[in-house]
């Protein structure tokens, strides 16, 4: 059974990533901040009992399962976009994407400095996030982010191992298609991560 | 590990990434620019985080403090406890079994709910129509019919 | 406990039995290697993504497959092709989408006709001005009812 100082001690080394996650998935950080407050509270009154060890997974857990609440709670739904979804999606609960949204990008003609550099990747990496589909971006965040391993993202996510790699696979893909488009080999960080041996 | 050239098949449209090595190296790399950025979260947000993360705590605190003392003896018995330790005992049983009263009842609810749904046509006939599920669905059609 | 607590705990036990009996039913919410191969033929666009599904989706669908074997080849080909944007729609536009359907089932043929041209119709509109129509108009189904 675990003790409040250990579901401190977890909750605050999950928490900012936690509410990242959540924002990316929800597109809101007022919303994303209620969802990650009802994980906690939910992580702590129904499993408050359970051993620390299986945290990581329950919460993980909790979460997207309080982010699906918040998706059917929203009233708006637009028909277009589902049509649109062929999103090699096998996802009923699909967010709402707009196809009309454009990206800037900014054009440095000047070396960036590393700091420079840095936000603009990231700042990428965050919209292509955003961008994929809903089962791709959960498995990237379990496998990539939460390093969980494949059963227990599998378990998380209600699906198939197999499913899981090949969400996985699909995300990988997807985002550096989506990075290479933005220009992010323009930095130059991409290509060299991929050089080192 | 092999070299760039072999790893990419790499044209002017596509980033294909062949190589499995490659694509976890992609994939952590993300993943650790964004956690990294996750961590540098604004103060503002970090408070209410650690303001939620406090609530939920204090929580369990209070529950398992809680736990110790019911797990004490009772004459009354842990199950009247669940209704109130306000009541006397004639309340107690009067509230519990209104409670369980309102509950059997709602259970019958949904199984007669769903009964009555069975006896309905399913989704098969809406499929099989003359319209697509679309056409059915289409807020926007509805909306146009009403001025064509 | 004092006064009558065998009532009580046999109100209780009652309890217990229908919560058990209500997540049994749940658990019985079968995956795809346990559907009958009758059941996989007809959900065949699924199978991917069946064991995603929520037990009251996979339900759903399983309804689908019980009345697919009564129907006219035409009809189940129609069927077929039509489960996976089905599968897609939020709960709230399958609601709709009963709704309308059963009224459209109560019209007149000619009337039925008249819709299916219309339907034609609306589709050759540009899809700017299709979206334009959906944002505007108010949602019919009302929140916390759903499937």
């Amino acid at each position: 059974m675990a003790t409040p100082r250990e579901l401190s001690d977890f909750l605050a080394s999950v928490e900012r990533r936690a509410f990242k996650q959540t924002a990316y998935a929800v597109r809101d950080d007022h919303a994303a901040l209620d969802i990650v407050q009802d994980a906690m509270m939910k992580l702590s009154e129904k499993y408050g009992n359970h051993p620390e060890a299986e945290f990581p997974m329950l919460f993980q857990r909790i979460l997207q399962n309080t982010t699906r609440d918040f998706w059917r709670r929203q009233k708006v739904r637009n028909l277009w976009t589902s049509l649109l979804s062929s999103f090699g999606g096998n996802d009923p609960d699909n967010e709402d994407r707009d196809p009309l949204e454009t990206i800037d990008v900014e054009d440095d003609a000047d070396e960036p400095s590393a700091a420079l550099a840095r936000s603009q990747t990231i700042a990428l990496i965050e919209t292509a996030l955003q961008k994929l589909p809903l089962r791709q971006r959960e498995a990237f965040v379990l496998r990539y982010w939460e390093e969980m391993d494949v059963a227990e993202t599998a378990a998380i996510m209600g699906c198939s191992d197999g499913s899981v790699k090949t969400h996985c696979s699909r995300a990988v893909h997807a985002l550096a298609k989506e990075l290479k488009k933005q220009g992010l080999d323009k930095l130059g960080l991409f290509e060299a991560k991929l050089e080192k041996p | 590990m092999t070299t760039h050239k072999q790893d990419m098949t790499h044209d002017n449209n596509n980033l294909f990434i062949t190589d499995k090595a490659v694509e976890q190296q992609v994939a952590q790399h993300m993943a650790h620019l964004l956690n990294d950025n996750a961590r540098r979260l604004s103060p503002d947000l970090a408070q209410q985080l650690q303001r939620a993360r406090e609530n939920a705590v204090n929580h369990l605190a209070q529950k398992q403090a809680q736990m110790q003392h019911s797990a004490g003896a009772s004459r009354n018995g842990s199950v009247l406890r669940w209704f109130g330790s306000h009541f006397g005992q004639q309340h107690r049983i009067a509230s519990a079994a209104l409670v369980i009263l309102v509950m059997l009842l709602t259970f019958l609810a949904i199984q007669q709910y769903e009964q009555s749904h069975h006896l309905e046509d399913s989704d098969a006939f809406l499929l099989a129509s003359e319209l697509p599920p679309e056409a059915y669905a289409d807020k926007g059609f509805d909306a146009w019919l009403d001025t064509h | 406990m004092a006064r009558h607590p065998l009532v009580l705990k046999y109100a209780l036990s009652l309890l217990f039995l229908l919560v058990l009996g209500a997540a049994h039913a749940e658990d019985a919410m079968p995956t795809w290697s346990q559907l009958t191969e009758e059941q996989q033929k007809v959900l065949s666009p699924l199978a991917g993504e069946w064991d995603t599904l929520r037990p009251w989706q996979r339900e759903k669908m399983l309804d689908i497959a019980r009345d697919y074997p009564k129907m006219p080849p035409e009809k189940q080909e129609r069927v077929k092709n039509r489960l996976t944007n089905w599968s897609r729609m939020t709960p709230y536009e399958r609601e709709n989408a009963r709704k309308r359907h059963q009224r459209f089932r109560d019209l007149p043929d000619d009337k039925k006709q008249e819709l299916r041209k219309k339907w034609r119709e609306y589709q050759r509109l540009p899809e700017a001005e299709r979206a334009k129509l959906r944002a505007e108009s108010p949602d019919t189904y009302g929140d916390g009812q759903m499937e």
